[in-house]
C-alpha cells in the first residue's frame, strides 16, 4: 500500500455507520493467484449462468465451477454483443462516429460522446468555450447519476429489494426528460459533438436542472434509508466479493471498483478535463473492497455529482457553446445567407467533415464505470485511422473470477451487480 | 523514445518488451503499476505492419507511457499478462481482432468473436462491406455476392455490385 498515491478529497471512507459485529467476513488465502489450479479438478460441477440471465444485465455467460454451493472457478464468456464499433469508426467521418459511440455504454451515452469528442479535440488542439464545457459537465454528470440509478435499482432488485427499482426509475426518468428537452432524444442523445454541442440549451434547461438538484439529495436519503443500514442488505453485501488494491490495479480496474479497494484514483481529479478543476467535489473511497463499499461509493458519487451539477448551473457562463473554428463547427444559419466563406465551410463540413492533423493520442475520462479511454490515430484524413476504445467494463469484468471465488452461488449475482458492467461496453 | 502531446512513447524491439515493462513497473521514478490497455495499429504498407501498443499508467506520478513494438504478421510478441494480469483479456482481444501472437500467454484464444471465425477483422485488408441480406426477391444475387471484396489501399469500405 506504500506505493499508492496520497488520498484526494477528504479521504474519509464512505463507511459512516459502524459495522455490526458478528457478520462473518470471508478472507480466503491465496486470493490473486491468477490461474487457479482447482479449475481442472474433476469433482467441480460446471453450470452456465447466462447468456440469458436477468442478473447479468445484458448478454454475459459465466461458466461457474461449483463445489456444492461454493463457486470455485468462474470463466466469463463475452462477445455476444460485439458490434465492431472500432471497425465501423474507420469508415465514418468523425461527426458520424458520435452516434455510434452512444451505443457502446448505453446507460451513459453522453459519457461516450464526451470521451470521443475530447480525444478528437485534443488531437486538433481545440479549445471549447466555457459555456460549452459547463453544459458538457452538467450533461455528463446527470448521465452519471442516471447510470448509477439504473445500477442501484437493478442491483437492489437482484438482491430482492424490489421497491428500489421503482424509486430509481422515477428519478432517472426526470433526467431523461431533461436530456429529451435539450436534444430531442431520451437516451442516445448525441448531444456532445466534436467542437462543442449539438445546440445551445433552451431556456427551460436551467429551471429543470435546478428543480432536479434541489430534490435529489432527499431522494438519495430515501434510498439510503431503505438500504444502507438495512440488516438484510448489509448481511448480503458486507465482506462479499472482496478485491485487494493490488489485484484491482493489476487487472486494470477503475472507477468505483478500484476506489472501493481504497485507491483514490479518479480522472476528474487526477487529470481534469472539460473544466472539472473549477468544481469542488469529493472522491469517496472504500476500505474493504467489498460489495457494500462499492455500493456506498456509488451512492456518495450520486451526491457529489449532484453537487457538481449545482455548481455548474450556478456558475453557468454566457457566450457561445461551440468553438469558433469554422473548420470544425458549422457556421450559424444566419451567416450562410450573407457570407460566401460560411457557405463554403458549411458545404465542406457536411460533405467531407473535419480533418485532424496526423498523430496519435490517448485521452481518458471518468465514466460511471471507470476509465473510458479513446486511443485515436489520425492519418490526416477525415476518418479515424484507428480508434481503440478502452472500455472500463471490460477490464473490471476481467477481475470477476477473483471476486466470486469461494463465494456462494447466490452471491455471485450480487458481485456481478456490484461491478456495474454494461455489456455493450464490454463487447463494443 | 519520443514525447508527443505530453505522452511518452517508447519504441522497443519485441525481445526487450518484458524487460522494459518490468523495469518501468518497479522503478521508483516510474512506478507504472497499472496497464490501462493494449492494442494494435495496422499500417499495411509497412513491412513490420503492426504497432503493438501497451499503455501504462503511473498513479503516483500521474503519468502515461506508451510501449510500442513493431511487429510483422509472424512476429511473436512477449505477453505482459504475467506482469499485469489484466492484460490477459486485452491480448486475447488483440489476437482475436489483429492476429498478433503472444508468447507466454496462458490462454490465447478468441474472446469477442466465435472460435470458428475466419480472419482478423481490424486488419486494414479485412474489408468491411455491405454484406447482402437474402430475401426472396433477391436471393440469387444475395447468395452469390457474399464474398468479401478485395482490399483496395486507401479505401475504408468495400462495395458489392447491386443488380
Amino acid at each position: 500500500m506504500a506505493m499508492l498515491p496520497p488520498p484526494v478529497g477528504d479521504g474519509t471512507p464512505p463507511d459512516l455507520i459502524p459495522r455490526q459485529e458478528g457478520i462473518p467476513r470471508f478472507r480466503p488465502e491465496g486470493r490473486g493467484e491468477f490461474l487457479d489450479k482447482i479449475e481442472s479438478a474433476e469433482e467441480l460441477m460446471e453450470i452456465n449462468m447466462g447468456p440469458q440471465h436477468p442478473s447479468t444485465h445484458g448478454v454475459l455467460r459465466l461458466v461457474l465451477g461449483l463445489d456444492g454451493e461454493r463457486v470455485r472457478s468462474c470463466r466469463a464468456d463475452i462477445g455476444y454483443l460485439h458490434t465492431g464499433f472500432e471497425k465501423s469508426f474507420e469508415s465514418h467521418t468523425y461527426q458520424q462516429c458520435i452516434p455510434l459511440t452512444d451505443r457502446m455504454d448505453y446507460l451513459a451515452p453522453p459519457m461516450n460522446n464526451l470521451g470521443f469528442a475530447l480525444a478528437v479535440e485534443e488531437l486538433m488542439g481545440l479549445e471549447i468555450p466555457p459555456r460549452g464545457q459547463y453544459i458538457r459537465v452538467i450533461v455528463v454528470e446527470l448521465s452519471r447519476i442516471a447510470s448509477h440509478l439504473v445500477w442501484l435499482g437493478t442491483h437492489a432488485l437482484d438482491l430482492g429489494a424490489t421497491t428500489m427499482f421503482m424509486y430509481c426509475w422515477r428519478e432517472r426518468d426526470r433526467i431523461l426528460d431533461i436530456l429529451e428537452w435539450i436534444s430531442g432524444v431520451r437516451m442516445m442523445t448525441s448531444f456532445i459533438r466534436v467542437g462543442g454541442l449539438m445546440a445551445d440549451v433552451p431556456e427551460e434547461f436551467v429551471p429543470m436542472v435546478r428543480g432536479f438538484t434541489s430534490d435529489f439529495p432527499q431522494r438519495v436519503d430515501e434510498y439510503e434509508g431503505l438500504l444502507t443500514s438495512n440488516p438484510i442488505w448489509r448481511q448480503r453485501t458486507i465482506g462479499l466479493g472482496v478485491i485487494s488494491a493490488e489485484d484491482a490495479l493489476g487487472f486494470g480496474c477503475s472507477g468505483p471498483t478500484l476506489r472501493g479497494s481504497g485507491v483514490p484514483y479518479d480522472l476528474r481529479r487526477a487529470r481534469p478535463y472539460s473544466s472539472y478543476d473549477h468544481f469542488e467535489f469529493e472522491v469517496p473511497i472504500g476500505l474493504n473492497g467489498d460489495v457494500y463499499d462499492r455500493y456506498l461509493i456509488r451512492v456518495r458519487e450520486m451526491r457529489e455529482s449532484c453537487r457538481i451539477v449545482d455548481q455548474a448551473i450556478q456558475g453557468l457562463p454566457g457566450g457561445p457553446t461551440n468553438t469558433a473554428d469554422r473548420k470544425v463547427s458549422l457556421p450559424p444559419r444566419s451567416e450562410i445567407d450573407t457570407s460566401m466563406e460560411s457557405l463554403i465551410h458549411h458545404f465542406k463540413l457536411t460533405t467531407e467533415g473535419i480533418r485532424p492533423p496526423p498523430g496519435s493520442l490517448y485521452h481518458a475520462i471518468e465514466s460511471p464505470r471507470g476509465e473510458l479511454g479513446f486511443l485515436m490515430v489520425s492519418d490526416g484524413g477525415n476518418r479515424p485511422y484507428r480508434c481503440k476504445v478502452r472500455a472500463p467494463s471490460f477490464s473490471n469484468l476481467s477481475a470477476l473470477h477473483l471476486m466470486v471465488k469461494d463465494e456462494l452461488v447466490a452471491d455471485a449475482v450480487a458481485v456481478v451487480g456490484s461491478i456495474d458492467i454494461t455489456l455493450g461496453d464490454v463487447d463494443r | 523514445m519520443t514525447l508527443e502531446r505530453g505522452q511518452v512513447k517508447i519504441t522497443l524491439p519485441p525481445d526487450r518488451l518484458l524487460e522494459a515493462a518490468t523495469a518501468l513497473r518497479a522503478d521508483p521514478g516510474a512506478l507504472y503499476q497499472m496497464a490501462i490497455c493494449m492494442t494494435c495499429i495496422d499500417w499495411p504498407e509497412r513491412e513490420l505492419r503492426f504497432d503493438v501498443v501497451y499503455l501504462l499508467r503511473s498513479l503516483v506520478h500521474n503519468d502515461l507511457a506508451w510501449l510500442r513494438v513493431l511487429a510483422s504478421e509472424t512476429t511473436e510478441v512477449p505477453s505482459l499478462s504475467g506482469l499485469y494480469p489484466g492484460m490477459e483479456w486485452h491480448e486475447r482481444e488483440c489476437y482475436d481482432l489483429f492476429g498478433i501472437r503472444f508468447t507466454g500467454h496462458p490462454n490465447l484464444t478468441r474472446i469477442l468473436l466465435p472460435d470458428d471465425w475466419e480472419g482478423h477483422p481490424l486488419r486494414k485488408d479485412y474489408v468491411s462491406f455491405g454484406e447482402p441480406v437474402a430475401f426472396t426477391h433477391n436471393i440469387e444475387w444475395a447468395l452469390s455476392s457474399q464474398d468479401r471484396p478485395e482490399y483496395m489501399p486507401g479505401a475504408t469500405r468495400g462495395a458489392v455490385e447491386r443488380p
